[in-house]
C-alpha cells in the first residue's frame, strides 16, 4: 500500500488531498487489512481520480468490493453539488441502473428439495440469458417511450408484476425525470428487443435459502425467516444501457474543451449538471434506470410464472413477494446533509448501493423504522447478504454501502485456473444446480474469482454502514 | 492478422498490431469476433461500415462501438473485414466492409456480450514501421 495512504481506523483508510495533484478532496476508503491488502493500486488511483472532478462534496468514498473499472473504480462513490459541480457518465458506467432485486416465497427451502433440479431446467429454458438471447418483449418505436417513463409500473401494466412491488423498489421502480426525447436511435434499437433478458456477465438469477438471521426486528419488517426460499437477481438495462452510455461519453468528450474540465482519465467524460450536455445525460440516463426497473420487473413476472408451474401451486400460496430492489450503478439527485446544511447533491454509485437509515422519507412505511434494504449479492458458491442502512451511512457516505463480492482475478486468470475443471459438478456437490449458456461464463465467474462476501460485509457491519439482517446459499443459479 | 484477447480484472481487452491503419482495424474487428464467438464464422453476410473522428482514438472506439451495435441488434459477427482507414489528427476516417453472418446457436458457441469499448487505457501508437493498438471492452 501506498505510505501516503493513511489508517484512520480498523475499517477506513483515506487517500489525502494532497495525494495527485488537481483533487478536490480527499477519498475514503472502507476496508480493513485483510481487503486491503487484496485492494489493486489501480483501483485507488482512480478513486482518487475522481476527487479531480469539479464541485465534489465531501470526501469521494470507494466501498470495500472496490476494484479497477474505467473511469471511477467499480465500488466507488462520489457526490458534485447540484448548482455548480458535474454529471459524469463514467461515473454511473455502461450497464445503467444495474442493480438487484429480492423475493421471499412463504415456502421453505427444506420443503422444496425434490423441486429444484426441475426448478434449475425451467428457469434456465425460460428466463432469457446469454449472448443473443431473444425471447425478451419486443416492442415498436412507438411503444417504446412508455417503459423509458413509467418504469416498473410499466411491466406491472403489462400483467408482469403486483401494484404492491412498486413501492419495495428504489425511487418506486422509476425516476420521474427520464427525457426519451435525449435517447439515440441507436439506443432505442438496442433496447427493442431485450425487455425482459438476464443479459451475461456477472448477472444471474439465484433461488436461495435463508441460513442465518442477525436483525430479528430487521427480517421481520422485511418479511424474511430463517429456511424461507427466496430469489435473487441481479440485471441492468441491457443493451439500452450501455449505448446511452457510450454516446454520453463521447457528447461530453466533444464539449470537454469548452467547459475546461480536466480529466485525469478520458473515461471520466463530465459536464457541468446544469450544462446542456449534463441535462442530456441526466435525462437519458434516468430513461435508462427506468429501462432497467421495467427489465427486472418483467423478469420478476417471468419468475413468478416459472415457479408457479415447478411447485404447482397458484400465485396466492407461493406468494413470491418482493422485498426490495435496489440500483447500483446510477447517479441520482437527492439531499444530504453537508456540514450542518441541506445541500442537492448528484450522487454517482458505480457498483455501490443506496442504503438509506431509518426514518429517511423516501422508504416504504413498514421499513422506516429499520432502514432501507440492501441487498449484496456474493458468488455462486458461497453466499449472499441483506443488509440494512443506517443513519451513520446518512452521515458518512451519502446513503451509500457495497454492492457486492467484488471481482478478485481477472477473467482470463480464472478461466486459467478453472482448466481441467468440472465447475458445474463442483457446485452441484456443494449442492447447487447452475446452468449457464456461455461457453466460459462458469469458469469466469467461479467462486474464486470474487472476494469473499463475508469479508466486504463485515467491513461495511463493521464500520456501522450497514448491519447485517440475513445471510442467503444459493441452491439454483442461472446465467447467461 | 495479428491480435491478442487482454484480461482486465473485470473486463477484456484486444491488443493488435499491422502495418497500416485499416489492417489494424480489421485485426481489432477479428478479435472482437473471437471474444464474442469462438467458433468459425462464414462470410455470407456482408455489413458496411463508414466513421470520421477527430483523433485515432475515437475512430478506433467508435468502429468497435459499431461493431458492438451490429452484434447486439442483429446478432452479426465479422470473419473478415476489408478497411481502409486514415489517422489524420483531425480528420480521421475509415471505410469497412465487415464479412461475416449472425450467430446462430446450433452452429456458434456463445462468448463474452460485450457491451462498450472503452478510453479507458485506451493506446495507439507507430512505432518500428507498425501501429500497435490496446484497448479496453466492458463486459
Amino acid at each position: 500500500m501506498d505510505l501516503r495512504v493513511k489508517r484512520l481506523d480498523p475499517y477506513r483508510l483515506e487517500i489525502p488531498s494532497s495525494y495527485k495533484p488537481g483533487m478536490n478532496g480527499r477519498v475514503i476508503v472502507y476496508a480493513d487489512e485483510a481487503i486491503a491488502r487484496d485492494i489493486e493500486a489501480g483501483a485507488l488511483e482512480q478513486a482518487a481520480n475522481t476527487a479531480t472532478l469539479p464541485g465534489l462534496a465531501g470526501p469521494a468514498l470507494a466501498m470495500p468490493d472496490i476494484h479497477s473499472g474505467y473511469g471511477f473504480p467499480i465500488g466507488g462513490v462520489a457526490a458534485f453539488c447540484a448548482r455548480d459541480g458535474v454529471i459524469s457518465p463514467g461515473g454511473v458506467g455502461y450497464d445503467i441502473n444495474c442493480g438487484v432485486r429480492l423475493l421471499a416465497s412463504s415456502l421453505e427451502a427444506k420443503g422444496a428439495a425434490r423441486n429444484l433440479e426441475d426448478l434449475a431446467h425451467k428457469l434456465y429454458a425460460g428466463i432469457p440469458a446469454g449472448v443473443g438471447a431473444g425471447g425478451g418483449l419486443r416492442l415498436n418505436r412507438r411503444e417504446q417511450d412508455a417503459p423509458l417513463i413509467e418504469g416498473a409500473a410499466w411491466a406491472v401494466k403489462q400483467g408482469l408484476g403486483r401494484p404492491e412491488d412498486l413501492a419495495r423498489a428504489e425511487s418506486g421502480g422509476a425516476l420521474p425525470g427520464a427525457d426519451p426525447r435525449a435517447v439515440s436511435n441507436r439506443a432505442m434499437e438496442r433496447g427493442r428487443g431485450q425487455l425482459g433478458t438476464l443479459g451475461s456477465g456477472n448477472h444471474f438469477l439465484e433461488v436461495q435459502e435463508v441460513t442465518d438471521i442477525y436483525d430479528e426486528e430487521a427480517a421481520r419488517a422485511y418479511g424474511v425467516f430463517k429456511g424461507q426460499l427466496t430469489v435473487m437477481l441481479h440485471t441492468g438495462s441491457r443493451g439500452f444501457g450501455h449505448q446511452v452510455c457510450a454516446d454520453s461519453i463521447e457528447a461530453m468528450r466533444a464539449a470537454a474543451g469548452r467547459y475546461a474540465i480536466p480529466l485525469a482519465d478520458p473515461q471520466l467524460a463530465a459536464a457541468p449538471f446544469r450544462s446542456t450536455e449534463g441535462q442530456l445525460y441526466f435525462g437519458a440516463m434516468q430513461a435508462a434506470a427506468n429501462y432497467a426497473w421495467a427489465n427486472r420487473q418483467a423478469l420478476t413476472g417471468l419468475t413468478r410464472e416459472i415457479f408457479e408451474k415447478a411447485f404447482g401451486l397458484g400465485e396466492a400460496r407461493l406468494d413470491l413477494r418482493l422485498v426490495y430492489d435496489v440500483a447500483h450503478n446510477i447517479a441520482k439527485f437527492e439531499e444530504h446533509e453537508l456540514e450542518g446544511k441541506k445541500v442537492n447533491l448528484i450522487v454517482h454509485r458505480k457498483g455501490a448501493t443506496r442504503a438509506f437509515g431509518p426514518g429517511h422519507p423516501d422508504l416504504p412505511a413498514d421499513y422506516a423504522a429499520v432502514g432501507q434494504p440492501v441487498i449484496i449479492p456474493g458468488d455462486m458458491g458461497r453466499c449472499s447478504y441483506l443488509l440494512a442502512g443506517t443513519a451513520k451511512a446518512m452521515r458518512e457516505t451519502f446513503g451509500s454501502a457495497c454492492h457486492g463480492a467484488g471481482r478478485l482475478m481477472s477473467r482470463g486468470e480464472a478461466t486459467r485456473r478453472a482448466r481441467g475443471r468440472r465447475i458445474a459438478d463442483e457446485l452441484a456437490a456443494r449442492g447447487v444446480w447452475v446452468r449457464a449458456s456461455g461457453r466460459e461464463t462458469l469458469s469466469e465467474e467461479m467462486p474464486e474469482a470474487y472476494k469473499d462476501v463475508e469479508n466486504v460485509v463485515g467491513v461495511m457491519s463493521g464500520a456501522g454502514i450497514a448491519k447485517k439482517v440475513a445471510r442467503f446459499r444459493p441452491l439454483v443459479v442461472i446465467k447467461g | 492478422m495479428s491480435f491478442k484477447i487482454t484480461t482486465d480484472t473485470g473486463d477484456a481487452g484486444l491488443t493488435a498490431e499491422a502495418a497500416t491503419p485499416g489492417a489494424l482495424l480489421a485485426d481489432l474487428a477479428a478479435g472482437f469476433a473471437m471474444l464474442a464467438c469462438g467458433g468459425p464464422l462464414e462470410k455470407n453476410n456482408s455489413r458496411t461500415v463508414s466513421l470520421k473522428a477527430e483523433t485515432p482514438e475515437s475512430l478506433i472506439v467508435n468502429f468497435l462501438n459499431e461493431l458492438v451495435f451490429l452484434a447486439d441488434t442483429e446478432g452479426f459477427l465479422a470473419a473478415a473485414a476489408e478497411v481502409s482507414a486514415s489517422f489524420k489528427p483531425g480528420a480521421c476516417e475509415l471505410e469497412a466492409t465487415l464479412l461475416g453472418e449472425p450467430l446462430a446457436f446450433e452452429r456458434h458457441q456463445r462468448g463474452l456480450l460485450v457491451k462498450a469499448a472503452t478510453y479507458h487505457g485506451l493506446k495507439i501508437e507507430r512505432a518500428g514501421g507498425l501501429w500497435r493498438a490496446a484497448i479496453i471492452l466492458d463486459i
